[in-house]
C-alpha cells in the first residue's frame, strides 16, 4: 500500500530539488550589480509607499474562520462519499443533518452581515 | 525495514522544524517551520497506514489552520520577537506542561494499542482508512459526529461575534 505514495515522494523531492537548484544556481552563475532602484521591492511597477508590515483589520480573520470550519465540514464528507452508497437513505438523513447545523450557522453569519466587506 | 528508516527520518525532520518554529525571531519563519511539522506529521500518518488522517492533516492543518496562523501575525503586526533570553523561570511551568501532556499522550498511544490488541475496535484488513474511519462515523459514532457539527457551529457564531465588534 505504501507503494502508491512512492510517486508523490518522487514528485516532492523533485519540487524541492527543482527549486532549490534553481535558486542556487543564480545565486551562484547570476552577476549581481546592486542598485538602489534593483533592491527596492517590487510593488507592480509603483514606488513603494510605506511598509508592507501594517496591521490588517480584523474582517480577514472572521473569513479565515469561516474557511476553517466549512473545510473541516468537507472534511467529514470524504468518508461519507465513500461510503455513500453502502450507508443508504440512513447515512444521507446523517449527512442533511450535520449540513443543516452548519448551514445554520451559515444563515446567523449572513444575517448579522459578517460576510458584507463595506 | 524501509518504512522504518522513513518513519525516523520524518519525525526527526518534525522534530528539528518544531525547534526552528520555537527558536526563530521571526515569526514568519517561525509559520513556515510549522508547515514543515505538520507535513512530516502527514508523511508519518502516511506511514502508519492512515492515509485519511494524512490528507486531513495537509487539507485542514496546512491548508486552513495555518491561514489562521498567518492571518494572526498579520493581524497583530508582530515584527521580530524580543527574545533576549531563552531560559526564565516562567518557562519551567510550560516545560512541566510539555512533559505532562507528552506523558498523556504516551498512556494514551499505549492504552490505545492495547485496546486494539485486544479487538476493542477492528480496523478491517486490506481495507482502506477512509472507509474503515466512515463505517464506525456513520454507525457507532453518530452521535460524536452530529456534535462535531455543534462545535464548528459554535466556532462559527464565536467568530462572528468577536471580530464584529468593530463593524460598528
Amino acid at each position: 500500500m505504501l507503494a502508491s505514495y512512492v510517486p508523490i515522494l518522487i514528485f516532492a523531492i523533485i519540487a524541492i530539488l527543482f527549486a532549490s537548484v534553481t535558486l542556487f544556481m543564480s545565486n551562484l552563475i547570476g552577476q549581481k550589480r546592486p542598485s538602489e532602484d534593483k533592491l527596492m521591492p517590487y510593488e507592480c511597477g509603483n514606488i513603494p509607499v510605506g511598509t508592507a508590515r501594517e496591521r490588517f483589520p480584523i474582517r480577514f480573520y472572521i473569513f479565515a474562520m469561516l474557511f476553517i470550519v466549512f473545510d473541516v465540514e468537507v472534511a467529514f464528507m470524504f468518508p461519507w462519499a465513500v461510503l455513500f452508497k453502502k450507508l443508504g437513505i440512513l447515512g444521507f438523513v446523517e449527512m442533511v443533518v450535520f449540513v443543516l447545523i452548519l448551514l445554520l450557522g451559515l444563515l446567523y453569519v449572513w444575517g448579522k452581515g459578517a460576510l458584507e466587506w463595506e | 525495514m524501509m518504512p522504518v528508516y522513513l518513519a525516523y527520518l520524518f519525525s526527526g525532520l518534525a522534530v528539528i522544524l518544531a525547534l526552528s518554529t520555537i527558536l526563530q525571531k521571526n515569526p514568519v519563519y517561525s509559520a513556515a517551520s510549522l508547515i514543515g511539522v505538520m507535513i512530516m506529521l502527514a508523511c508519518d500518518y502516511v506511514l502508519l497506514g492512515a492515509d485519511f488522517i494524512a490528507a486531513i492533516q495537509i487539507i485542514v492543518y496546512v491548508g486552513a489552520i495555518m491561514v489562521l496562523f498567518v492571518f494572526v501575525i498579520m493581524l497583530l503586526n508582530i515584527e521580530q520577537a524580543k527574545r533576549e533570553k531563552l531560559f526564565i523561570p516562567r518557562r519551567v511551568v510550560g516545560v512541566l506542561l510539555g512533559l505532562a501532556i507528552f506523558l498523556k499522550l504516551s498512556i494514551v498511544g499505549y492504552t490505545a494499542k492495547v485496546m486494539l490488541s485486544k479487538g476493542y475496535l477492528k480496523i478491517p484488513k486490506g481495507a482502506d482508512s477512509t472507509t474503515a474511519i466512515g463505517k464506525y462515523l456513520f454507525s457507532n459514532y453518530l452521535l460524536p459526529f452530529e456534535v462535531a457539527s455543534i462545535v464548528l457551529l459554535v466556532g462559527l457564531i464565536g467568530a462572528v461575534v468577536l471580530g464584529r465588534r468593530e463593524a460598528k
